[in-house]
């Protein structure tokens, strides 16, 4: 039987905050274990939470970014569970009344575009992390060592529609949604620290139909190619179920990236009721119309946006406008090369950053926040070439040169003695005398031959070892040619 | 309602409690008075009547400042191994 | 020297200021009687001899300096054992925590500290705060020093021991249904429960987070207003916490009552059968009246279904509240398990005592699937019509009247196999914490050598009535000034 695929993500991205969700300890990646951590995030007792406005700001962005409802009233709860990286023995979330509702993402597969609707978005705090000892995971292990570090650092959870219907509409979902999130500065995206985690609810039915089929949760997709392949696994291990007969049970699965395929987490079916209840020790959050629209008024271009200027206003190819929002990195080096009000224009800039530098960039492993050619480096440059003071080609050596050694493009040129020549009276000296050593060549160019005109251009490129300019050279000689007629 | 005693072995995994089955018998009863004295809310009309889950009056959000708590881990944990708190094996993966 | 434990806090502090006494004097007379009396009354978990003392140098320094210090500086006073003070142990009468050390202080150990208040010691509960009698304590029964075969009360029965028997001049408790009020009663004290979000609870242990505050234990209601004045206060650690502007509670008590109106509720006096009691509330209603203030009785039916309400709600949030205490990062830890789930299960087990068992069973029940409706959610609603009952009343009166308690203290083992009776013995104060209001408990008289008290219920964040009219009815009675005789006797004065 053919099968449909219906996939639901929910991700959640950390939020990029200086301190945690409901404590002032530091938000940062990389400490020692159990340094970040105080009387509240600890789960110490007595201790309160206390809401960090700067994630109320973040949610609220990531709303209007996703075309969302921001609620004016929204309401925490716990989330009550026993593990030993959840310090108070419940998590603190929103249920029934999170601050987002609703809204879209649309998402570009096989150049057509396909709208995936949100569900919601609500705030939570992240549980610590468990390192298993004797074993690689908690199968084996003897025991285990509990960091609180990333305890109560800020999450929100955006829950997607079953709008997707295949894994690598939910690889490009994720990829959308990550580069939006990293355009509005609310998380950073780095998807090997954690930043960026999905589960995903997949299930199928049979083509033609509209119930949905019995679902899945996969948990662990840490990556994009981790998705990719881990709703592959599943759609996999589903169509066989269910195309021997057999019936799809309702559970959570785990990714293995080594093995490629999912298997049921251990665990026991009585835990499964959390007891949701409103948050005592928080009362409910209020967003009023003023602060929803302070934060619309400043809320940054998104990629689709700036890939419809770029074309629109600065005259862009549609490539160009893709690869220069295609990551956070690339679309910040060329923003600030456009702000550095040049003469450069945008289509020049655009040019040399989606070609010669990006390939120096990739050749070397490098991205753009890394690379030694500083936007002002690279405008200097251009504007050496569009003042006639430096050929393309010798434009390209002098780029590889400040990529590698980080100097000012002036100073690489000065030693490099690299200038074009372009003064008209130097470069009529040395026109004249080529044609004084060459006599019969201004009557043949007179006649028409196109070759002695290029002749005496590559003489006078010879004489100059390149520097002249080639452009003024041949104006030069057409004026020689007309004057003497 | 009526408290089973599965209902309550539930409630108590739910819990993590551990009672002693001789003693489950007698929290059995006691429970139940409670729960029964709880039909003093059925009497009430409550129809359109909104929850009350907090009388505070207060919307206290935090600035995003971060800082750096004298709190020392080690010297509070039952037990304590490379820089975190050790618990025992764990069986149950899911959270 | 004078007997301190008789006099108030204010009196001792005036003879501080003019350097009568020392504040050292009054810390070591303090601690003495803590030495004598604490073999009978055991109010206290922990007691802070060396520090305390000092402490009492270092504010006897800043009197002879001749600084300008707060009203209280110098002031002995005990703190029960569930607010945080970093470097001690905060058990909460529980194994759970028997050997837990906060590192931490709670923001009213703070407020102690800036206004020179001296902590001598930790004092006993029911643990976790979950009891009306101090039995519950996983250590020892605190004794009530006016008839040591009495409960003194609960949860906060070590703190209103400890200022009853002069082991300390002042205390601090906390209140979730009657926690401050009732021992305060029953120990012939002064008790104040605020408005909810007038003192701080970061480093109070959670019980039932949207119904705990603390509050005073004082000889007179004129220290409760200069210690509330101490304590309470904005505080950005806690979400809860109230930016209501805060007056002076002391400078209104002595304004004129006259014209005030109270009532009375008619159905929770036809409700008590302690003959003494009921006469005690219309003694006091006399005195009132006679600095012109009416009263009269008036019907509000909260009384009726807030103890259940109530033992639905506290339980739910405690359920949650007790979950950190789970052997993984701090307190007691089961030893010999295989595994975590049976680390969880032991080291609860064996943490928590019965009551706290029982409330734990409780909550999550009202909470767990399916029965959230029919009892969580539920009691909220039910708590909105306390609310509105009691809000409905202040449109007309100044203050609700009510005894106490609806008994004189009762003995140890009284209600050891009915949970529910000792639930319904907090009748009259449960519901105002629902409705999150202002409460103060003062002594009305005695019975059978038992002290009475009287409860006068506020408009949120009125708190400075109540203690005008307390305080007015306290300059005209003098049960506060009596001490338990028996103590006196084993004192030697």
């Amino acid at each position: 039987m053919a099968f449909e695929v219906v996939i639901g993500l929910e991700v959640h991205a950390q939020l990029k905050t200086k301190s945690k969700a409901f404590c002032a300890c530091s938000n940062r990646f990389g400490a020692e274990p159990n340094t970040n951590v105080c009387p509240v995030c600890l789960g110490l007792p007595g201790a309160l939470p206390v809401l960090n406005e700067q994630v109320v700001q973040m949610a609220i962005k990531a709303g209007l970014a996703l075309n969302s409802q921001i609620q004016h009233r929204s309401v925490f709860a716990r989330k009550n569970y026993f593990y030993p990286d959840l310090p108070k023995g419940y998590q603190i979330s929103q249920f029934d009344l999170p601050i987002v509702l609703g809204g879209h993402l649309d998402i570009t597969v096989d150049d057509e575009s396909r709208r995936i609707g949100i569900t919601r978005i609500h705030i939570e705090e992240d549980a610590g992390k468990l390192v298993h000892q004797g074993a690689d995971a908690i199968a084996g292990s003897d025991y285990s060592i509990v960091d609180l570090n990333r305890a109560s650092v800020p999450l929100i959870e955006i829950v997607s529609e079953p709008d997707i219907r295949s894994a690598k509409e939910a690889r490009i979902y994720m990829e959308t949604l990550k580069l939006i999130l990293e355009f509005l500065d609310v998380c950073d995206g780095n998807l090997d620290e954690g930043s960026l985690r999905a589960d995903a609810n997949i299930s199928l039915r049979p083509v033609g139909t509209t119930a949905f089929g019995t679902r899945t949760e996969v948990k662990n997709l840490n990556s994009f190619r981790s998705i990719e392949r881990a709703i592959l696994s599943e759609i996999e291990r589903q169509t066989e179920v269910l195309n021997s007969g057999g019936r799809i049970i309702q559970q959570t699965r785990h990714y293995d990236d080594a093995t490629q395929t999912t298997r049921p987490l251990r665990s026991k079916e009585q835990s499964h009721d959390y007891r949701y209840f409103p948050e005592p020790d928080l009362p409910p959050l209020v967003v009023t119309d003023a602060q929803i629209q302070a934060i619309r008024d400043v809320l940054p271009e998104l990629p689709g946006a700036k890939i419809d200027r770029y074309q629109s206003e600065s005259g862009l190819s549609e490539f160009e406008a893709v690869v220069l929002t295609a990551d956070q990195d690339i679309n910040a080096y060329f923003e600030h090369c456009l702000s550095l009000s040049l003469s450069v224009s945008a289509r020049d800039f655009a040019k040399w950053v989606v070609g010669d530098l990006m390939s120096l960039v990739k050749e070397h492993k490098q991205d753009f926040s890394q690379t030694k050619v500083t936007p002002s480096y690279l405008g200097a440059l251009l504007g050496l070439v569009n003042a006639g003071k430096l050929s393309g080609k010798m434009a390209k050596e002098v780029l590889a040169t400040v990529f590698k050694t980080g100097e000012d493009p002036k100073s690489v040129i000065k030693k490099s003695g690299a200038t074009q020549v372009s003064d008209p009276s130097a470069l009529r000296t040395i026109i004249d005398q080529v044609l004084e050593k060459n006599p019969d060549v201004l009557g043949k160019i007179r006649s028409g031959k196109t070759n002695s005109a290029d002749f005496v251009i590559g003489q006078v490129m010879r004489e100059t070892r390149g520097q002249a300019n080639p452009d003024v050279v041949r104006s030069l000689l057409t004026e020689i040619v007309e004057s003497a007629a | 309602m009526t408290l089973t005693s599965s209902d309550l072995d539930h409630v108590i995994e739910l819990a993590r409690l551990d009672i002693p089955e001789t003693e489950k018998t007698l929290y059995l009863a006691q429970l139940q008075k409670i729960l029964d004295s709880m039909a003093a809310l059925d009497k009430l009309d409550l129809s359109g009547v909104e929850p009350t889950f907090s009388t505070s009056q207060s919307v206290n959000l935090r600035p995003d400042i971060d800082r750096v708590f004298d709190v020392t881990p080690s010297e509070i944990a039952p037990l304590w191994e490379e820089n975190g708190f050790q618990v025992p094996k764990i069986l149950d993966e899911e959270a | 020297m004078s007997k301190t434990y008789v006099q108030s806090a204010i009196q001792i502090a005036s003879q501080l200021k003019n350097r009568q006494l020392t504040v050292k004097a009054v810390v070591s007379q303090v601690l003495d009687r803590i030495r004598i009396g604490e073999p009978r009354i055991k109010a206290y978990l922990d007691i802070f001899n060396d520090e305390a003392l000092a402490a009492a140098d270092q504010v006897d320094r800043l009197y002879d300096k001749g600084d300008p210090l707060p009203p209280l500086a110098g002031i002995p006073i005990a703190i029960k054992d569930n607010i945080c003070m970093k470097g001690k142990k905060t058990t909460c009468a529980s194994k759970i925590l028997e050997n837990f050390v906060s590192p931490y202080d709670a923001t009213v150990i703070k407020k102690l500290a800036a206004h020179h208040l001296i902590p001598v010691g930790k004092t006993n509960m029911d643990e976790f705060a979950m009891g009306s009698s101090t039995e519950n304590s996983a250590f020892f029964p605190t004794r009530n020093p006016w008839d040591e075969s009495c409960v003194p009360g609960g949860s906060s029965g070590g703190s209103a021991a400890a200022v009853a028997a002069g082991e300390a001049i002042l205390s601090i408790g906390s209140d979730t249904g009657g926690s401050i009020r009732q021992p305060a009663s029953f120990c012939g004290l002064v008790g104040m429960k605020p408005t909810y979000g007038r003192v701080s609870r970061f480093g109070l242990v959670a019980f039932a987070s949207s119904l705990d505050q603390i509050g005073p234990i004082t000889r007179t209601v004129e220290d409760s207003a200069h210690l509330l004045n101490a304590i309470c206060g904005y505080d950005s650690l806690d979400a809860t916490s109230s930016d209501q502007a805060i007056p002076d509670f002391a400078a209104s008590l002595n304004n004129p009552i006259q014209g005030r109106k109270v009532g009375v509720p008619r159905h929770l006096f036809d409700l008590i059968e302690n003959a003494a009691i009921k006469e005690s509330l219309v003694n006091a209603l006399d005195v009132l009246k006679s600095d012109g203030v009416t009263w009269e009785f008036v019907d509000i039916n909260a009384f009726d279904y807030a103890v259940a309400t109530y033992y639905i709600v506290a339980p739910a949030e405690a359920s949650a509240n007790l979950s950190r205490f789970d052997g993984v990062r701090y307190g007691h830890r089961a030893q010999g398990v295989e595994n975590l789930a049976q680390m969880y299960k032991q080291t609860r087990g064996q943490g928590f005592g019965p009551e706290v068992k029982r409330r734990i069973i409780l909550g999550t029940y009202a909470l767990s699937s399916g029965y959230y409706e029919a009892y969580y959610l539920k009691a909220q609603k039910a708590r909105t019509l306390v609310k509105e009952e009691f809000n409905h009343l202040f449109a007309k009166y100044d203050a609700i009247v009510t005894p106490t308690t609806p008994t004189l203290p009762f003995k140890f083992g009284e209600h050891a196999n009915n949970p529910l009776a000792m639930y319904l013995s907090d009748i009259s104060t449960i519901p105002i914490n629902l409705a999150g209001l202002p409460a103060i408990s003062v002594p009305c008289g005695f019975s059978e050598g038992l002290p009475m008290g009287l409860q006068l219920i506020g408009k949120p964040y009125d708190e400075s009535t109540l203690l005008n009219i307390a305080h007015q009815y306290q300059s005209q009675t003098n049960h506060h000034l009596t001490f338990p005789s028996q103590l006196e006797a084993l004192y030697g004065v």
